[in-house]
């Protein structure tokens, strides 16, 4: 494997399990977000925080990104078959 | 080695293709649920409904009495209140759920006029709403909690009958204050005077005429009129978010968060009045991406967020963006209701557990609202 295609790799690893950690540990923690006096739990509200910052990163970020790494290697690989 | 020429092509093909995915993905992604929200997907509305009766019985076990801060008062007391509207236009929708859902709205609706809910309100004007109601203080938080106790009412046909006649006098008082004052509007607290309040007080009057048959219109008449003539900037077509009551000077810029919610109330009483202020919300709405947004403050103002709009984020806020999805709802706005739910489930983040559904980031006033917003139509006057 190119060793680009391994930094890659890595990284998208990373940020799609940072996201599922930050994504469960708020989806099972979110009913304490407001408790019943009507304040806002710190921790949970962390989690959340987390999950939507690595939800934009991911959507908006990341996503188009290995479309780019992935749509310029295929079309590279087509180019040099025609060549 | 690739010849140079096509080397050159690589890069814009992958550009193009990248900015397509940032185009498309991302609002399909948070938009996967919106259609089956705008048709009333029946799970989907089972499984909010659930959410909060479950919030409802854990709200019983863990309540520890009155809060001293007042925006948590208010919090809490329109947790309940919106929980009873969602639940009643459940009802009015199937009406074979309501043996389900009544009960569960008339309790929510009842805990929302409960002292301790409007404490905050007695210690602002330093006296019960409910023990004053000969005297002019306007009080009109508590509509929010009259307007529940109607729906409550229109649909749960075993309310109870003592609790009934508070409502009764409570909106004997509010149509007598409405109608006595020049403006349309009467006091939340001392000296504030919010129309966004005062439409839930016209809302609370219009739905007491429909589950008790009482004539109101003269008052919702004198309502819609003042609402046109005082409250509502007609440059932007935002209401004015905060007004002197007594001669309607203004205190505060036309806003959207206190546009989109007076419009879902407005639904209950009027609705070519409805209809202009949902077409005043959609002047005011942005787009990026396939994500919309509600403006916060009208062109030519500017402002910070405070506890009615929440967040407000290069100019739109999550309160009146999330409020404008009812309009969009209700009166059948399929791209509107679309770009508003995407940017809802971008930053709200729907959870499914077992039978029950939530909005992760909004907590039970979040849901509560998500409840009443995203099934709204039913309560709509024809």
């Amino acid at each position: 494997m190119n060793p680009d295609w391994k930094k890659r790799a890595l990284f998208v690893v990373t940020v799609c399990v940072a996201y599922a950690l930050f994504g469960w540990g708020f989806a099972s923690q979110s009913e304490g977000l407001i408790t019943p006096e009507m304040s806002v739990s710190p921790w949970p509200l962390a989690l959340g925080i987390g999950t939507i910052l690595f939800r934009l990163v991911g959507l908006f970020w990341l996503l188009p990104q290995c479309t780019y790494w992935f749509v310029r290697g295929v079309a590279a690989r087509i180019m040099k078959g025609d060549g | 080695m690739l010849p140079k020429i096509r080397q050159r092509w690589l890069r814009p093909i992958g550009l193009l293709a990248s900015l397509m995915t940032l185009y498309l993905v991302p609002s399909w992604y948070c938009g996967r649920d919106a259609q089956a929200w705008f048709n009333g997907d029946p799970g989907l509305q089972r499984a909010l409904a659930e959410e909060q009766i479950h919030f409802e019985e854990k709200d019983d076990r863990h309540r520890v009495g009155p809060t001293q801060n007042r925006f948590s008062g208010e919090w809490a007391l329109v947790t309940h209140q919106m929980t009873a509207l969602g639940l009643a236009q459940l009802c009015l929708a199937h009406p074979d759920w309501s043996a389900r859902y009544a009960p569960w709205a008339t309790r929510a609706a009842l805990k929302s006029m409960s002292p301790e809910m409007r404490d905050f309100g007695t210690r602002a004007w330093n006296e019960d709403a409910l023990s004053s109601l000969a005297g002019s203080h306007g009080h009109a938080y508590l509509a929010y909690a009259a307007l529940a106790i109607g729906m409550a009412r229109l649909v749960d046909s075993a309310f109870p009958v003592r609790e009934g006649r508070q409502h009764d006098a409570l909106i004997a008082a509010y149509e007598r204050r409405l109608l006595a004052s020049p403006t349309g509007l009467i006091e939340t607290y001392p000296g504030e005077a919010y129309p966004t309040d005062v439409a839930a007080v016209a809302a609370a009057i219009a739905v007491h005429g429909r589950a008790t048959k009482a004539d109101h219109r003269k008052v919702l008449d004198h309502w819609v009129r003042q609402v046109r003539r005082v409250q509502l900037d007609p440059q932007s077509g935002l209401i004015i978010q905060r007004l002197s009551a007594k001669d309607g000077k203004r205190h505060d810029a036309p806003r959207g968060s206190g546009t989109g919610l007076a419009a879902y109330f407005a639904g209950f009483v009027d609705r070519p009045l409805f209809v202009q202020l949902a077409d005043g919300l959609w002047q005011n709405e942005t787009a990026l991406l396939r994500f919309g947004a509600i403006r916060e403050y009208a062109k030519g103002y500017s402002g910070d967020g405070d506890t009615d709009s929440g967040l407000v984020l290069f100019g739109v806020s999550v309160a009146a963006t999330g409020f404008a999805l009812a309009p969009s709802h209700a009166l059948r706005r399929l791209h509107e209701f679309e770009l508003l739910y995407r940017t809802t489930e971008l930053f709200g983040i729907r959870i499914q557990q077992d039978a029950r559904t939530r909005f992760a980031t909004g907590g039970p006033i979040g849901n509560a609202l998500m409840l009443a917003l995203l099934t709204s139509g039913p309560e709509v006057v024809e």
